[in-house]
């Protein structure tokens, strides 16, 4: 446990700051903290193309339940696919607090493993980043219990909602095109880094619950931003600085996926898939998480979602602002299959 | 909070006028930060839904108000504030409130419903509508459990009886949008007129017929901000639309509930004369030259701050211009101590009931009536 380590050494201003999430708070809000260590959102492999890993491992069950050992090992092996390392210490800036946002609204079922989480946050720690310095976060404390975590701190993680105790939201809305709102104080004031933790899964507006979808959760009205299938405001939120300079690595949970019935669970529609997706392009991520929807859904009788007029317009808006890319010959789709 | 406590709260609602700052305002908390009640906490302000149709793989239909929201499991509706569970639409904000505060009436306002009295006045979170010029938007604009409930769950008896010990004359669903909060609303006008004290409704008009007529045979008077005769402004500045607003405000007069309108005049967006003689135009002929008509002061706020506030001399031109079209009672909102916050007899003009702000400095009404001329003057005074 690293928490008692933390307290025994004598911290300096910056660390003590750090380790209370308050070093971005300290430092202001606009420009706050080093940007995560990629060029605006293109997060490009060598030959241009975006990076998006898409590893299974069909025995990363025992029974029912996830196995530890198996999904940390999956989860590093989705990371060097992606990254070319496992190493988070080559994506996240040095020094800041890091923030993993989760997707709970369809409760344990269909939110983050927590063996996943935990072995995303051993994984931050081998590259320095100890549990001191990680909170995990979602829209509420309510969401974060329906995903069977418990908010509070625990083993020096911190576990928070937007509503929890100092947190909140910012003072006045931020604009950013057709969208207003105020984000969670916790990506602007408490974090330097973020890592978009979301699910695999089918949503009934926005065709795709997955990594962009989940920006949602740093905005107080989400519930204003549905017309139109969310397009533009998923490219307004992504193209927020703040969510820019913050959000250094988008992973998807795909070890229970759903291609229907999202984003609550639709035991109906949902499906083992044993794998994670994970890129530093979150636009090039949902392009190809829509890919293993709209094959799930052909699989099992299901019309494309183009057919139910919620196809993932929203793509196509954000990549044609530059905020990622959505054309499958410009992403590099890289599987593995453990054995 | 204790039933006891609540109760005591009554010496912190003040019982007098809010500052004369113009605007309505809520007493307002900062919404955001500090938790709010953990999960069960919050369930006991939910309550199913009424006016709502059940969709194939646990999805609803909202038909509350002209939105018609169709929701997924799990999801909120557009306003926030109503939930689909497993296929089950819920308010959550029944009993709820986030802010009570005991009101001059004229704060609302309505100037020609028991003038000078108090009014209990109550809001949830949330809103069907998103002004850009929201001047309650700290609560409007968010979600309940993004509020902490202060007062934890307020029955409506519990408002029918904070509202006796604080004189008030009537109960007010105000400050944000009271469509939203349809299930609570109700419940308490129901209980608040069989206690002999009027239900009153501010509101954008955007709901359904259906709720309308059922919140109308409930209420004592309605105010509507009638935002603008023009679609466009509904749609850009507000996200509605004019047109279910307009047969709202018909199907009140019909009802023979108490009616007034606002108007908040916006410079650049809502202020030309030629849309003003529409407006006017409109009342006159569809809602009658009784309904008064109150045209107020925009003042910067929320995502509206690169405007300035509206020039006096704009509203003094809406007011001729209403007065002009044959609208008999005619006021200016948001500048106290302006001679457009009196009221005069339509018949001889003589000054009937003066004002300053919210507050009634004389009123020289007889049973309803003009002293000098002896016309009778529209409104409910006692
Ligand atoms: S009341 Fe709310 S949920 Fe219902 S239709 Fe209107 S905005 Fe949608």
């Amino acid at each position: 446990m690293g928490a008692g380590c933390l307290r025994k050494v004598p911290m300096d201003r910056r660390k003590f700051l750090q380790t209370l999430g308050l070093a971005s708070a300290a430092a202001g809000l606009s420009s706050a903290g080093a940007a995560c260590a990629r060029s605006a959102a293109q997060k490009p492999a060598g030959d241009g193309r975006s990076r998006v890993a898409l590893v299974t491992d069909p025995g990363v069950r025992r029974g029912e339940e996830i196995d530890a050992k198996r999904v940390e090992r999956l989860l590093r092996a989705t990371l060097e696919k992606a990254l070319g390392s496992a190493n988070l210490a080559g994506v996240l800036p040095a020094d800041e607090v890091v923030g993993i946002k989760l997707n709970c609204l369809a409760g344990r079922p269909l939110s983050p493993a927590l063996p996943l989480v935990e072995a995303l946050i051993k994984i931050l720690s081998d590259a320095g980043i100890p549990r001191e310095r990680v909170i995990v976060f979602e829209r509420g404390e309510r969401d974060l219990r329906r995903g069977g975590f418990t908010p509070g701190e625990h083993d020096g993680v911190r576990y928070l909602g937007n509503d929890s105790a100092g947190a909140g939201y910012e003072e006045e809305p931020e604009i950013s095109g057709q969208l207003g709102s105020c984000l969670s104080r916790i990506l602007t004031r408490r974090i330097g880094a973020m890592i978009n933790l979301g699910v695999l899964k089918d949503h009934s507006l926005a065709g795709l619950g997955a990594g962009t979808k989940n920006l949602y959760g740093l905005i107080h009205n989400p519930n204003k931003y549905h017309d139109n299938g969310c397009d533009p405001y998923l490219a307004d939120l992504l193209a927020m600085p703040v969510v820019q300079k913050r959000l250094c690595l988008t992973i998807l949970d795909g070890l229970t996926a759903q291609c229907h019935g999202g984003p609550g669970f639709s035991p109906a529609h949902a499906w083992s898939y044993n794998s994670l997706l994970a890129s530093r392009d979150v636009i090039a991520l949902d392009r190809v998480a829509w890919d293993v929807i709209e094959e799930r859904r052909k699989q099992t009788g299901l019309p494309p979602l183009e057919r139910e007029n919620r196809a993932p317009r929203w793509l196509r808006t954000a990549a044609s602002r530059g905020l990622g890319t959505d054309e499958m010959i410009r992403i590099l789709v890289l599987r593995e299959v453990l054995s | 909070m204790k039933r006891r406590e609540f109760f005591a709260l009554g010496a912190a609602l003040g019982g007098g006028p809010w500052p004369a700052t113009g605007a309505e305002h809520p007493r307002k908390d900062p919404p955001r930060g500090g938790t709010t009640l953990a999960l069960d906490g919050e369930r006991q302000f939910w309550r199913e839904a009424a006016h709502y149709q059940k969709l194939p793989e646990s999805r609803v239909e909202c038909r509350l108000c002209p939105r018609r929201c169709q929701v997924a499991d799990q999801e909120n509706g557009w306003c926030g504030v109503r939930l689909n569970e497993r296929g089950t639409y819920y308010t959550t904000v029944f009993g709820r409130p986030v802010t009570i505060a005991n009101d001059p009436i004229e704060k609302k306002p309505l100037f020609h419903y028991k003038p000078g009295s108090l009014t209990l006045s109550l809001a949830t979170a949330g809103c069907n509508f998103e002004c850009l010029f929201c001047q309650n938007w700290e609560i409007s604009q968010f979600r309940p459990e993004q509020i902490p409930a202060r007062y934890g769950f307020v029955s409506p008896e519990d408002l029918v009886e904070l509202a006796k010990r604080q004189g008030s004359r009537s109960l007010s669903f105000t400050y944000a949008e009271p469509v939203v909060f349809f299930e609570y609303a109700l419940a308490t006008a129901r209980a608040s007129k069989a206690a002999g004290l009027p239900g009153v409704m501010i509101s954008n008009g955007f709901i359904e017929s259906a709720p309308m007529d059922e919140l109308l045979q409930e209420l004592g008077a309605v105010k509507i901000d009638f935002k603008a005769f023009d679609d466009k402004f509904y749609q850009r500045q507000c996200r509605g639309t004019l047109e279910p607003v307009l047969r709202t405000m018909e199907r009140i007069r019909k009802a023979g509930v108490w009616l007034e309108l606002v108007h908040l005049t916006v410079p650049t967006l809502n202020d030309d004369a030629e849309q003003a003689k529409r407006l006017c135009g409109w009342v006159l002929e569809k809602l009658g030259p009784d309904v008064p008509v109150h045209f107020t002061r925009f003042h910067p706020t929320y995502k509206l701050k690169n405007l300035p506030a509206t020039p006096p001399a704009t509203l003094e031109r809406q007011y001729d211009i209403a007065r002009k079209a044959g609208l008999r009672y005619a006021y200016l909102g948001n500048l106290p101590g302006h001679e457009g916050e009196n009221t005069r007899c339509h018949g001889c003009r003589e000054t009937l009931i003066r004002r300053v702000g919210f507050t009634v400095l004389e009123n020289r009404l007889r049973e309803g009536k003009c002293p000098k001329c002896g016309e009778k003057i529209p409104g409910v005074w006692s």
